[in-house]
């Protein structure tokens, strides 16, 4: 067992639900830099690392338990900045 | 003899030269390891034991090797609370993918005694698909579903039996223990008489 393939295994289910567990995602993230052997399991969780530390607009309805983008959809709001 | 002084969790010790970071743990009453074999060379760890460096970030280094060339003033932490948290994480992805406990292969196989001495025998962790159980023996099952993936069957094969006909295949989550060229166990109906793998298993 590694903690890079599972790791990013459970991660990408985890990223698949409509509502993130931003939490659990954060925690797993950290455990990956600590207890990875390799640079490519310490980096890994970089992709989403900055996924939510620059778009968390993306991420605010997830308090709702909304789908933060098919709510935009419903109310027409421009995906653009 | 060489000895070489470094601390570990805030004590003292002392290595002699080529022994590794992990024995001189275990001799001061530290944590095993899921992924050693008596008297085999010792490999890199499960990140389950992952200790921290001073200076550096946790790392899975207990096979390290106390070395004379190391400067003094070297600090192992093993129980420090980021040590701690990606052990109980690691933990808690592997039980992610375990059968249920209660109707599991082996509710009291090692690795669920080590699920216990970590505190986490329950995941938050979505379970992901599993390689099946390969029953094509009469004697004896190889239970993929609770396979972790260590390698101790791997190793015992080649360096405890010599047989080698055991291997790790694919990639990445989908790694899967085989024999062969992942052919049904079946096929080498002389394999459980050899038996250095089923005693390593730590799942079961």
């Amino acid at each position: 067992m590694h903690t890079l393939p599972v790791g990013t295994e459970k991660a990408a289910l985890l990223m698949q639900q409509p509502v993130w567990n931003r939490q659990l995602l954060d925690e797993l993230s950290q455990a990956m830099r600590d207890a990875s052997i390799c640079g490519l399991g310490q980096a890994a969780s970089n992709p989403l690392a900055s996924v939510l530390k620059y778009f968390p607009d993306e991420f605010k309805d997830a308090a709702n338990d909304q789908d933060p983008v098919r709510a935009r959809r419903q109310t027409g709001r421009s995906q653009g900045r | 003899m060489t000895k070489i002084q470094f601390e570990l969790d805030g004590r003292q010790v002392e290595a002699k030269a080529g022994e590794t970071i992990w024995q001189v743990a275990k001799r001061q009453g530290g944590r095993s390891r899921i992924c050693a074999i008596r008297r085999r060379r010792t490999i890199g760890p499960t990140a389950i034991a992952a200790p921290a460096w001073s200076r550096s970030r946790a790392s899975a280094c207990w096979p390290r090797p106390a070395s004379a060339r190391r400067p003094s003033g070297m600090k192992v932490k093993s129980a420090s609370q980021r040590a701690v948290a990606a052990q109980k994480m690691v933990m808690e992805l592997l039980v992610a993918d375990q059968p249920a406990r209660a109707t599991s292969h082996d509710p009291d196989s090692k690795f669920w005694h080590w699920a216990e001495t970590t505190g986490v025998t329950e995941s938050r962790f979505p379970a992901a698909e599993r390689w099946r159980t390969d029953d094509s023996h009469p004697a004896m099952r190889v239970n993929l579903d609770a396979c972790i993936q260590c390698g101790l069957c791997v190793r015992a094969c080649r360096e405890v039996q010599v047989n080698d006909v055991i291997g790790m295949a694919y990639r990445n989550h989908g790694s899967k223990i085989v024999f062969d060229f992942d052919d049904p166990m079946g096929n080498r109906p002389a394999s459980p008489a050899a038996n250095a793998c089923r005693p390593v298993r730590p799942a079961h």
